[in-house]
């Protein structure tokens, strides 16, 4: 009770929680927009290098946050994208723009047919069917070595900046690539935060936590899976067209099975389910190996990146279960709690009455049985008259 | 608008754990089927909900129900409040709410219904904004019920809605039930073991045994009927 006094109360929507989020918002764009200024040039390399990973965990956390259904085939995915763009960029001439285009589309539709029979399957079957894709594609980029390069690597993917003033200095591409990612990453974000406040996305948190359940609410499993699949694959398909671009070489190496663990456990660490956990994880794995990297250098011989990453691991599936933004969210909670806004306002607002679907169903066969008028709340006047007067008296926002 | 079973098997596999029922739920009327703990209850309405395989005829409204996938059951207008409530823990009351309408697309009429609830339920309206995983037994099952009802269902399906419920919540429950079938002129198909209070809103009522009908009648019948009092009503 007395912690309950001393936190700082907003009310949603209320001026302080608009401030508060307007806040929010700037303070991100400014990072976002002062990064370049604030560090080196090769640290904004690492940055960029960052979000690409991030991005895939943004679309992993779709499908195995939201969704709960694990995939070990993101690397393939990313890996997709990366040689659908390295390929038609360097062969064939197409503008790297128009080949992100094409990744998205490629890696939707391979995504979404994964998904089909990983539908007939539960839990660790489904991560069975991904883990072949996850396995199959180095082998493939290997084995077709004249399209990819195979395992000596495919060279010189590129994307130039525009000609602009702000791109045109020493450090231009490293600032252009930096936007680049910046934007997918940001693109990325917003698709799976409205996908995830949209029926559908409801409609994938109730096929996770009740299958049964959400199919009688109507949910219709295979669309709303192949769906949430192919969006997943395509984000992380789009973050390997952007890491072909900046990156420049591709080696079937750099998809490993590895790489989708390394994803996997970023997810968990930045929060599974998050909006913002994911980007906190792509940060986590790319910076773990780079600092192990240094730390290895010193003792020459070992790697230290994986025991790092799995000693994290097991503090976060022991102690934080929620991961990283967990941790913020109950710090902050410490400090101030939002409460949501009772819907008082409609409280006296005429009540409207179950009768008037009936009637505007469009179905003949319903016609209202026995009483529109019983229905609670009702007007006296007829359904039609009613209607338009109702729906502007409860609508809120 | 009749929902009418003839002669439906349904099982898990291995046999047939319903055999053979034929019933019916006509427009507006509270049906009960009554059973003791493994008769078919549950199975029969998964049946009909079309989330296992199933034989015979389901028929509603002209639609052949036995031959539609769940979601497209949803559609015409069978919905179903399932048994151990079904809440999407992870989900927040309102967003439980809204899922329940996500066979509509007539959004207003949505957001008008989301208030109706709230208004009939307070205690959701309070907790809009809390995973749903944490309401108490009694407010899940409000939840559960005011779901159902969210896709504007013509035959709203309950499965033992009062397991695992206080007397006093039971009570309460069964009475909201009572209200929507008179207020909004619902036809249910409940399944019950707690038939006093099951036969006390319903009209008629069917006993189920080993998956099979054993009996029915009308409320009056079974509430006097020697074979129910034994077995359900414990005197």
């Amino acid at each position: 009770m007395t912690l309950q006094h001393r936190r700082i109360v907003i009310v949603e929507g209320s001026v302080q929680h608009i401030a508060l989020r307007l806040t929010r918002a700037a303070a991100i764009i400014a990072v976002v927009c002062g990064l370049p200024y604030m560090v080196e040039s090769f640290r904004l390399g690492q940055i960029t290098g960052a979000c690409t990973y991030a991005m895939v965990i943004v679309g992993l956390n779709l499908l195995a946050g939201y969704g709960g259904q694990i995939s070990l085939g993101h690397a393939a995915f990313f890996g997709l994208g990366a040689y659908t763009t390295g390929v038609l960029t360097t062969k064939h001439g197409v503008p790297p723009l128009a080949s992100f285009a094409v990744d998205i589309v490629l890696a939707f539709a391979a995504g979404a047919l994964v998904a089909l029979p990983a539908l007939r399957l539960k839990g660790i079957y489904v991560a069975l069917v991904t883990l072949a894709v996850g396995l199959i594609f180095p082998a493939l980029v290997s084995r077709f070595d004249s399209l990819t390069g195979g395992s000596a690597g495919l060279f010189g993917v590129s994307y130039d900046p525009p000609n602009m003033a702000y791109f045109s200095g020493f450090n231009g591409g490293t600032l252009w690539h930096y936007w680049l990612v910046v934007a997918g990453l940001g693109l990325s974000c917003l698709v799976v935060r409205n996908l995830m406040r949209s029926r559908f996305g409801r409609g994938v948190v109730a096929l996770r936590d009740n299958e049964s359940a959400a199919v009688v609410m109507g949910v219709q499993r295979i669309p709303v899976r192949a769906v949430t699949f192919g969006t997943s694959a395509a984000i992380a398909s789009l973050a390997g067209g952007l890491f072909a671009v900046t990156n420049g070489i591709l080696t079937p190496d750099s998809f490993s099975l590895l790489l989708t663990l390394y994803f996997l456990a970023g997810m968990i660490i930045g929060g599974t389910g998050s909006l913002w956990g994911p980007i906190f994880g792509g940060f986590v794995v790319y910076y773990v190996p780079v600092w192990a990297a240094d730390l290895s250098s010193l003792n020459a011989g070992t790697n230290y990146a994986g025991v790092l990453l799995g000693a994290i691991i097991i503090v976060i599936t022991f102690v934080l279960r929620s991961g990283a933004v967990g941790l913020l969210r109950s710090a902050t909670g410490l400090i101030f709690v939002v409460q949501p806004r009772t819907p008082t306002a409609t409280r006296t607002s005429r009540r409207s009455a179950p009768g008037g679907a009936a009637a505007s169903g469009g179905s003949s066969t319903e016609g209202a049985p026995p009483g529109t008028g019983r229905h609670p709340g009702h007007d006296t006047t007829p359904d039609g008259a009613a209607r338009p007067v109702r729906s502007e008296a409860s609508y809120r926002l | 608008m009749t929902l009418k079973l003839e002669s439906v098997f349904a099982g898990y596999g291995a046999g047939d754990v319903v055999r053979d029922v034929s019933l019916e739920v006509n427009d507006g009327e509270v049906v009960v089927i009554l059973g003791a703990n493994g008769a078919g209850k549950t199975t029969l309405m998964r049946a009909i909900s079309g989330l296992i395989p199933r034989r015979g005829r389901i028929t509603f409204d002209g639609a052949e129900l036995s031959r539609l996938s769940p979601d497209k059951i949803v559609r015409t207008g069978v919905a179903q409040v399932p048994q151990g409530r079904g809440t999407i823990v992870d989900l927040t009351v309102e967003e439980n709410l809204r899922a329940g309408a996500l066979a509509r697309h007539d959004r207003s009429r949505v957001n008008e219904d989301v208030e109706l609830w709230y208004d009939k339920f307070p205690r959701l309206a309070e907790r809009r904004k809390q995973k749903a995983g944490l309401l108490s037994g009694g407010e899940q099952q409000m939840l559960a019920v005011s779901r159902a009802m969210m896709s504007r269902p013509k035959v709203l399906l309950c499965d033992e809605p009062s397991l695992g419920l206080s007397p006093k919540l039971v009570q309460d429950l069964f009475s909201s039930l009572k209200w929507i079938n008179q207020e909004w002129g619902m036809a249910m198909l409940i399944v019950e073991q707690n038939a006093a209070i099951a036969l006390s809103v319903a009209s008629r009522g069917y006993l189920l045994e080993v998956g099979s009908i054993a009996g029915a009648g009308d409320s009056e019948y079974l509430n006097g009927s020697d074979a129910v009092r034994a077995a359900y009503l414990g005197y």
